[in-house]
């Protein structure tokens, strides 16, 4: 518990938590090396495209107090889409439900071009059946999250994200393929 | 979606069932008509032969003949009980062979058994009848079948009393035995009973067609109405999902932001 | 806190006006079960099933609980025009010819680089049968030739936009099935975003992995048969 007398003020907040992600990221941190290979403390920028104001408060304002992040905001896809040519962030969260594009349509637009289809995508979603998430795995995403999701997991599942490889997502989309769709 | 209840489903197999339950329809129908009809005509045929007489060397012959036609008659009520209990192949073999079996008979009959030979007015007769019952099932429906069948009725006996008779030996002109003993007594009832078979054949096809279609839409009406439901409850699900799951997140979120901020400044550790 | 109260309230009331609509569907997916009379009428709702849309599944050799969907081309020939509002759904069941074990789905490619649109045939070739065009015009043509379940067009036709040509596959209740892929050069946010709002699935910024591209089909006729 007292490991972390010289952490900076953002992160002794994961460290007070037992959650062992967040922990494991402050110890990267700690050894200098970033997921990209880049040394010394990285703040990722994440874009969250979500119609519902009151989430996107939420979602910014745990992110900002559970570790370096950087938070970018849009309220539908259209403007997630613009803020993410503009921001180049380094992880993206999305809604599934919006107006303009849809969720699964930006995350198609984002993965069809080569130029930017290695982006982390995470879904942050209310749609639970299983149908929505196979949809959602199958659109490329590489994580698909159900709201109520609690701020430490958001940050873990966007640290899992950005940690993936190519090869991986690739593997994964194969494998979709290859099980039966699960029933509506 | 909608699974399939049972079985592996393809084209053939469709294809096959809906058959199979067409001819099973069919045979329903025309057996037992053809039976019933077939019968009168065998007593009248009967009560004919034995009121006008045949000559014996021909009696062999006509028994042969009456033989015949009973048989097919229980050929044919044969073939309406096996199709009652869905045995397909038998019920319409049957009344195939049943069908062959007659008109081989009829035609002993007529060349034979009466001595005149199928002369080609007869022949015509039989076939542009049946033709014309026939072009009326295929192109029209159950009204236009029954309409022309009863105009052929009525052309077959006004060529009756217009053609001249045809007498059979032994019997003088003058008397009701005599109008009995021409042919074309049983000429009438003999075409008339031809052209009644093919309005039933028509008729039956008529009615199962007609009812697998309506079987197809009822079906297919079914399959939209249920489509339109699974719609509305599955957009009602992400609805209620959508509008409680997202205040719900704010709530637990919030609190949970609130834990950690009061955790960071608890008597655990100084504040940073 | 009063704002988000108000909200849980209004998903209550949706939940409760809902709830009816939910229950009909189910009482009707039961009642439909016990429509299962005779077989016969399992096999007729099975064809039906062409007419709401269902893709054609790319079938193994051996027959599993997902069989190939079934074609209806022996009845829509023999029903014709003869139940009134069924006439245009036996049309279109004559046009959504379904696969049978040996035959492939048509994936149809509209591109004006013939090249390209050879190597994305090339990356199909195994599990389905691809026709290429080089402008609308010839796209058309083959349209009503056969019907395609898969159409990958490029944005930038000679003789025709792209989108208008996908707005009208899309748009036309014959072809709303099937599905609808954009290749194309251009990358700028208000193509995609045109592309998506015309109704394609897909919009996939060339050079194009083969391999890549072939997933990104599969994964959508996956998707369709739920949809």
């Amino acid at each position: 518990m007292g490991s972390c007398s010289h952490c900076t003020s953002r992160c002794s907040a994961a460290c007070a938590d037992s959650s062992n992600s967040v922990g494991g990221r402050h110890s990267q941190e700690e050894d200098g090396m970033g997921t990209d290979g880049t040394g010394g403390d990285r703040t990722y920028k994440v874009l969250i495209v979500d119609d519902n104001p009151n989430l996107l408060s939420i979602v910014t304002d745990s992110l900002l107090e559970l570790g370096d992040f950087q938070v970018v905001t849009a309220a539908d896809g259209a403007e997630g889409l613009a803020a993410f040519y503009a921001e180049h962030p380094d992880c993206m969260v999305i809604d599934v439900k919006m107006p303009g594009l849809d969720g699964y349509q930006l995350v198609r637009a984002i993965r069809g071009d080569p130029e930017t289809a290695g982006t982390p995508l995470v879904i942050l979603t209310a749609l639970v059946q299983e149908i929505n998430r196979f949809t959602g795995m199958a659109a490329g995403v590489d994580c698909y999250l159900t709201k109520p999701v609690k701020p430490q997991d958001l940050v873990a599942a966007i640290q899992q994200a950005i940690a993936r490889s190519e090869a991986q997502r690739r593997q994964q989309l194969r494998v979709l393929v290859e099980e039966p769709p699960p029933e509506a | 979606m909608l699974e399939p209840l049972s079985g592996p489903i393809s084209e053939p197999a469709i294809v096959q069932t809906y058959d199979r339950k067409r001819r099973l329809g069919l045979v329903r129908v025309i057996a037992p008509g053809i039976a019933v009809l077939l019968g009168l005509f065998t007593v009248v045929f009967t009560i004919y032969l034995v009121r006008v007489g045949v000559p014996s060397s021909r009696r062999v012959l006509a028994f042969l003949t009456v033989g015949v036609l009973v048989a097919c008659v229980m050929l044919f009520l044969l073939a309406a009980v096996a199709a009652r209990r869905d045995r397909m192949l038998l019920a319409t073999r049957t009344t195939i062979v049943g069908a062959g079996l007659t008109i081989v008979s009829f035609t002993i009959l007529w060349a034979i058994v009466l001595g005149n030979g199928l002369d080609p007015v007869t022949f015509g007769a039989f076939a542009a009848t049946g033709i014309a019952i026939a072009l009326a099932g295929v192109l029209g429906d159950s009204s236009m079948i029954v309409f022309i069948t009863v105009a052929m009725n009525a052309f077959v006996l006004l060529a009756l009393i217009f053609t001249p008779p045809i007498v059979f030996p032994g019997v003088g002109p003058g008397s009701w035995q005599y109008l009995l003993a021409r042919e074309q007594g049983l000429f009438g009832p003999m075409i008339v009973l031809e052209q009644w078979v093919f309005a039933v054949i028509m008729l039956a096809s008529t009615a199962s067609f007609r009812r697998t279609l309506g079987d197809i839409g009822a079906a297919y009406v079914q399959i939209r109405r249920l489509d339109q439901l699974e719609q509305l409850k599955d957009q009602f699900i992400t609805n209620v999902n959508h509008e409680l799951r997202n205040p719900t997140m704010a709530l637990q979120g919030y609190v949970e932001l609130l834990r950690l901020r009061h955790e960071k400044v608890t008597p655990s550790g100084a504040a940073s | 806190m009063e704002r988000l109260g108000c909200i849980l309230e209004d998903g209550y009331q949706a939940a409760k006006a809902g709830s009816r609509e939910v229950s009909e569907a189910v009482v009707a997916r039961t009642r439909y079960s016990e429509l299962d009379r005779t077989a016969n009428l399992v096999y007729i709702t099975t064809y039906c099933g062409v007419l709401c849309g269902a893709p054609p599944e790319v079938v193994p050799e051996q027959a599993t609980s997902k069989a190939p969907v079934p074609s209806l081309p022996l009845f829509s020939v023999k029903t014709g025009l003869m139940i009134p509002g069924l006439r245009r759904s036996a049309k279109a069941t004559e046009m959504r010819r379904a696969p049978d074990a040996a035959s492939e789905p048509v994936a149809l490619i509209i591109d004006p680089d013939v090249a390209s649109a050879e190597r994305l045939a090339g990356a199909l070739r195994t599990r389905w049968a691809t026709k290429v065009v080089a402008n609308a015009q010839e796209a058309k043509a083959a349209l009503r030739v056969s019907q395609p379940w898969l159409v990958v067009t490029e944005l930038d036709l000679p003789d025709m936009r792209g989108l208008d040509l996908l707005a009208a596959l899309h748009d036309h209740p014959l072809t709303r099935h099937v599905m609808l892929m954009i290749v194309t050069t251009r990358r700028k946010i208000s193509d995609k975003i045109a592309g998506f709002q015309a109704g394609a699935d897909d919009y996939l910024v060339k050079p194009v992995d083969g391999e890549l591209f072939a997933l990104h089909v599969q994964v959508l006729s996956r998707l369709r048969r739920q949809l």
